[in-house]
């Protein structure tokens, strides 16, 4: 079994003159929370549409969990969960009867839907919600039921394209802690997104991309090692002074931290993490080119 | 996945089933049907007892009012049928599209087809209600007389046929456009095409035939009516013309017998449109579920 959920060798879009992904090479490691993140048009919602089985590329190859989403797209499917940035969902149904549907379609036994639509109510927060038509749920909600959806077959992979846009800041922390629970449960998950705060705070590993391109790839703090860059903090001492320091990561920015007020035993007020984040990672690769 | 089990018909038939416009629209539809059953029976009878005899009535002419009736009711099915089909069917890939719930759908292991033939047979399905429903008002005919068992279900398979074509036709424009007003307006295009186009073509053969008397017939091939439903029915159903002037389809049935014989096949009239019709049917269904298959080249 190899340790890439997602394997991508020089793959390209093209829909007629606009090039939508260009000769982009990835790997995804299992059980990783990956952060595809790119401006509009960067080629995200394209890259994960062929991944999904849903696009053919122009060139190149793709390996999701060692089948290629072309030529066995039932194969991924059976494995893969692919929530795209629109909702789309039957107002028209219940919400147990919704995600009754989609199991049924996944090939689900009649005789184990119930019990699988009770968990994943359960799972996503909307038990109480289960009789409820989907036309009566809030965006948030109607998000944590697409995200039900998605794992109506209990799927290795899931991709989820734009999944926090439209929420509010309450909906993006319980979708956050969701992700992290899932990925708790062993599931690799892509996530796509403008709103690189929330990326920050549950990715493993990150690709930027812009205008169908890769830019970068690998953990954050491997990305801001690579450009020489880093996570700038400035402190505040208890005498007034303020100092700026530069770390790579998580670890040394809590190594900093002891190191001031245990070894040098200089009392702090502040410490405060300015830049060399996500972010800043971000705006010093991209130029902001829109296709 | 079983053809019984699909869930987009389950799907399509719970949320039909369950609204109130269904049961509305079905309400409405026998009290036209009534209606109409009505005025077939009195305008028959009128026309037959109001005569010189005392009022007589003779087995025969009782036997025309049941057929009067029951004909007037298919027609009035058929119509219903022409026009509700494409309105209904034209929603049902385009709806999913509009909605963006086609892409979920495509991501789960239905089959394009599946999901194709999912919307077909659920507009299928809601006909077939319409016709349990007319079962009492088709009784009335077959009751009073002139009209057989055979008679019944020949005309039932007509008009459940008719359904089939149309949903199929239907579905392929619902396939092939992204927006749903589009998609009804190109499926009512189509089945006006295979109706009224099919006369019009027949018609200008006619004109044409007869100012040229080329071939030296005075009819011009009933093949050019194929894709019309309609004048199948009529042949499957008005199949001995007997000069009743109430029966709506002796007309049409005339048509079809009059053949130009370029394709003397020995065939009934009813049959090879059948087989016309069937072939459309396929090919529309095919070129639907091809529509909806992924990956594509582009996003659909």
């Amino acid at each position: 079994m190899t340790d890439c959920a997602v394997r991508i060798q020089g793959l390209s879009k093209r829909f007629g003159p606009t090039l939508a992904v260009d000769d982009v090479d990835l790997e995804i490691p299992r059980g990783s929370i990956f952060g595809l993140i790119g401006p509009n048009g960067a080629g995200k919602t394209t890259t994960l549409s062929i991944l999904a089985t849903l696009v053919r590329p122009t060139s190149g190859e793709a390996e999701v969990l060692g089948h290629s989403p072309i030529r066995e797209p039932r194969a991924v499917r059976r494995r893969l969960g692919y929530m795209p940035d629109q909702l789309g969902v039957y107002d028209d149904m219940s919400v147990d009867e919704y995600l009754g549907f989609f199991a049924a379609a996944h090939d689900i036994h009649r005789r184990d839907r119930a019990a699988l639509v009770a968990g994943l109510l359960e799972l996503v927060d909307l038990t109480v919600k289960a009789e409820a038509p989907v036309q009566s749920l809030s965006r948030g909600m109607k998000q944590r039921l697409s995200l039900a959806r998605v794992l109506v077959h209990d799927p290795e992979l899931l991709l989820l394209d734009e999944p926090a846009s439209g929420l509010d800041p309450r909906a993006r922390v319980e979708l956050r802690d969701l992700v992290t629970r899932l990925q708790g449960m062993g599931k690799t998950i892509i996530i796509s997104s403008h709103i690189l705060a929330e990326l920050e705070q549950v990715c493993t590993d990150v690709a930027i991309m812009e205008a169908g391109r890769l830019l970068a790839s690998g953990a954050p703090s491997e990305i801001l090692e690579q450009l020489g860059g880093g996570r700038v903090i400035q402190v505040t001492f208890a005498d007034g002074s303020n100092e700026q320091f530069t770390v790579a990561d998580e670890a040394e920015q809590e190594a900093l931290l002891r190191r001031l007020v245990t070894s040098e035993n200089r009392p702090v007020v502040e410490f405060t993490r300015t830049g060399g984040g996500l972010e800043d990672l971000f705006l010093s690769l991209t130029e902001g080119i829109v296709q | 996945m079983n053809f019984a089990t699909n869930p987009v018909l389950a799907r399509e038939l719970r949320v039909r089933v369950r609204s109130w416009r269904a049961v509305g629209a079905l309400l409405l539809y026998l009290l036209l049907v009534g209606l109409v059953a009505w005025v077939a029976y009195e305008s028959q009878r009128s026309n037959t007892v109001n005569r010189f005899d005392g009022g007589t009535v003779t087995a025969t002419e009782t036997a025309g009012i049941g057929q009067s009736v029951f004909e007037w009711t298919i027609l009035l099915l058929l119509l219903l049928v022409h026009f509700s089909v494409p309105g209904v069917v034209s929603g049902a890939i385009a709806g999913e599209r509009e909605r963006q719930t086609l892409v979920p759908l495509q991501v789960t292991l239905l089959r394009p087809i599946s999901i194709v033939l999912g919307k077909i047979s659920a507009a299928v399905a809601f006909i077939l209600l319409l016709i349990v429903a007319t079962m009492p008002i088709l009784a009335i005919g077959y009751l009073i007389g002139g009209v057989s068992k055979a008679d019944v279900v020949r005309a039932l398979a007509g008009v459940i046929g008719t359904t089939l074509v149309l949903a199929c036709v239907s579905a392929w424009c619902s396939a092939v456009t992204r927006r749903v007003q589009v998609a009804t307006v190109m499926a009512y295009g189509v089945m006006i095409l295979m109706t009224l186009g099919s006369f019009a073509l027949y018609g200008a053969a006619a004109v044409l035939d007869e100012r040229d008397n080329r071939f030296d017939r005075t009819d011009p091939p009933a093949a050019l009516l194929y894709a019309a439903p309609v004048v199948a029915v009529a042949d499957l159903i008005a199949d001995e013309p007997d000069g009743n002037i109430n029966s709506p389809f002796e007309g049409l049935a005339a048509t079809s017998e009059r053949d130009g014989d370029i394709l003397d096949t020995g065939i009934p009239y009813w049959l090879e449109s059948t087989l016309v019709l069937a072939g459309i049917s396929i090919l529309a269904v095919w070129r639907a579920s091809r529509h909806v298959t992924t990956p594509a080249e582009t996003e659909r």
